[in-house]
């Protein structure tokens, strides 16, 4: 293929995505019922983190971040996150009437097992500085977490717009 | 003849791009607010017993002191814990877990020593409820009980009804142990470690709610309450001594304490007094987390009330009789009432800094 044809082609499938946009409607309930009842997802899945991985919340006393001094300015800083978590059999679906509310529903199905191996945190901070330093941090707790928790009831959480 | 065709690609990529991105007016806008998620959780069940799981907090940095918590499982009353069955229903569609509803609360925002000053600021707080938010806490105090009679009677079976119609009641077993370091030399202590199992014994929320929002000076905020009612809450050492095969012989109920229909309702932070998360330096020069529920403002006068019920103490067996007053009553065990009542906590003002020790 030339690279005239790859243009050409490249040009046709811009074409029509307007007019595939054009064809994106809202699902009206009869068309959700036809959703309901197909298997939806499943997943497995194990994360594993490096010790470089941070969580920060920072806190300017209600002001936006370029406006607060540095008095007004500190964190909370969770430091080194790392170690591994997995997960077994998590699954999500498209639920049209749920428990017989008519209303529609994202249900997810919660994994049978989570198993936790060495997820820790280096430490847990509170700061002046967003990162963490000896002289303006001060150490909070650390957290370790080891082991295997069973979710042996096939738990299942709903999510949908409440009234 | 490139730029020409890049153009027409651009310009062919744009109107699919302003299909999708179209700004809300004011009318949208205020649909959308309101709404909210709702959640809703059925046959929950968790078990960390039966393949173990632990969650250990170091309390300083070289880990020498520290919280580890075990054995945790959170399951259905009356069932067993890793069962097929333990799990139990928590919220309804219509009285779900709620998250993300935005609401316009008056903060108060005047002056905190005038009784002239009730200035408030119209505020968007995010809101999140647990199922049974509107359930007020019954008055079950032992006057109350004495005084109103059926009319008691009728509100409790009122409030059981409303509560256990969206949640099931709920166990919760957790082992804590904690160690820390014995200095040098000193026999004057016993070794650095203390054991506890914790069960919890029909357990349900009531009354719940947050509502999160920034005030202008103190940053992040916080009003709700909390309310839980619990059949039963030991705390026992008994097992430790048994696995560490220094007190076999002992009996469970000699190594443990229960408090018995607990009703326990906190107002934590109100529209009037929200409770604030900062940090500030100490006078080291270390930072220091801060909650505070500031002062009551003179023009409000009145903090809501906190009140927590207990029915009864069981120190080791039910009728202790180490414990008896009399043929048939025991000293923490009344016939009518409660063991134990604080009734109209209010907070006029609480600071809670951390410190370094």
């Amino acid at each position: 293929m030339n690279i005239l044809s790859i243009r050409t082609l490249f040009l046709c499938f811009l074409i029509s995505s307007p007019l595939s946009f054009a064809e994106l409607v809202a699902v009206d309930d009869e068309g959700l019922m036809g959703i309901s009842g197909q298997s939806g997802i499943t997943i497995n899945a194990k994360v594993v983190l490096g010790a470089e991985s941070n969580f920060i919340y920072t806190n300017t006393s209600g002001k936006a971040e370029a406006d607060a001094s540095p008095a007004e300015t500190s964190y909370l800083i969770v430091n080194g996150i790392e170690g591994a978590l997995e997960i077994k059999g998590l699954t999500l679906d498209l639920i049209a009437d749920l428990n017989n509310s008519g209303k529609s529903a994202l249900q997810w199905g919660l994994p049978s097992k989570i198993v936790a191996t060495d997820l820790k945190t280096e430490g847990i901070y509170a700061s002046t500085t967003k990162t963490v330093e000896p002289t303006t941090s001060t150490f909070l707790t650390a957290v370790h977490m080891n082991g295997t928790l069973l979710l042996p009831a096939e738990t299942k959480i709903s999510v949908f717009v409440a009234n | 003849m490139n730029k020409m065709t890049s153009f027409i690609y651009l310009s062919l990529l744009l109107p699919s791009l302003s299909l999708a991105l179209e700004s809300m007016d004011d009318n949208e806008l205020g649909r959308t607010t309101g709404e909210g998620i709702g959640v809703i959780v059925e046959n929950l069940s968790i078990d960390g017993k039966t393949e173990g799981f632990d969650m250990t907090l170091d309390l300083t940095k070289d880990g020498e002191n520290k919280l580890i918590f075990s054995d945790f499982s959170f399951y259905k009353t009356g069932t067993t814990s890793g069962a097929a069955d333990s799990g139990g229903q928590f919220g309804t569609v219509n009285d779900p877990i709620s998250i993300g509803d935005l609401h316009t609360v008056d903060i108060y925002s005047g002056d905190v020593t005038r009784p002239s000053s009730s200035t408030t600021t119209p505020t968007t707080v995010m809101r999140a409820k647990l199922p049974g938010s509107s359930i007020q806490q019954v008055d079950r105090s032992t006057a109350n009980q004495a005084e109103a009679g059926s009319d008691y009677a009728d509100d409790l079976a009122d409030f059981n009804t409303d509560l256990y119609s969206i949640t099931d009641k709920f166990n919760l077993d957790l082992t804590i142990n904690a160690s820390f370091p014995i200095p040098a030399g000193d026999t004057t202590v016993s070794p650095g470690a203390f054991h506890a199992d914790l069960n919890v014994v029909g357990l349900a929320a009531y009354g719940t709610f947050s509502d999160i929002f920034a005030t202008a000076d103190g940053g992040f905020a916080m009003a709700g309450a909390t309310g839980l009612y619990i059949d039963s809450v030991t705390l026992s050492s008994n097992a430790f001594a048994v696995k560490e095969g220094t007190g076999a012989a002992a009996s469970v109920t000699n190594s443990s304490i229960s408090f018995n229909g607990l009703d326990i309702y906190t107002v934590l932070g109100t529209a009037n007094q929200p409770l604030t998360v900062d940090t500030e330096l100490d006078a080291d020069g270390n930072s220091q987390v801060v909650m505070e529920i500031g002062h009551l403002p003179a023009s409000v006068g009145t903090a809501p009330k906190s009140n927590i019920y207990v029915e009864s103490i069981y120190f080791g067996e039910q009728d202790n009789p180490a414990l008896a007053t009399s043929a048939t009553t025991y000293a923490f065990q009344p016939a009518v009432g409660n063991t134990m009542e604080i009734i109209g906590l209010s907070i006029q003002h609480l600071k809670i800094t951390t410190k370094d020790l």
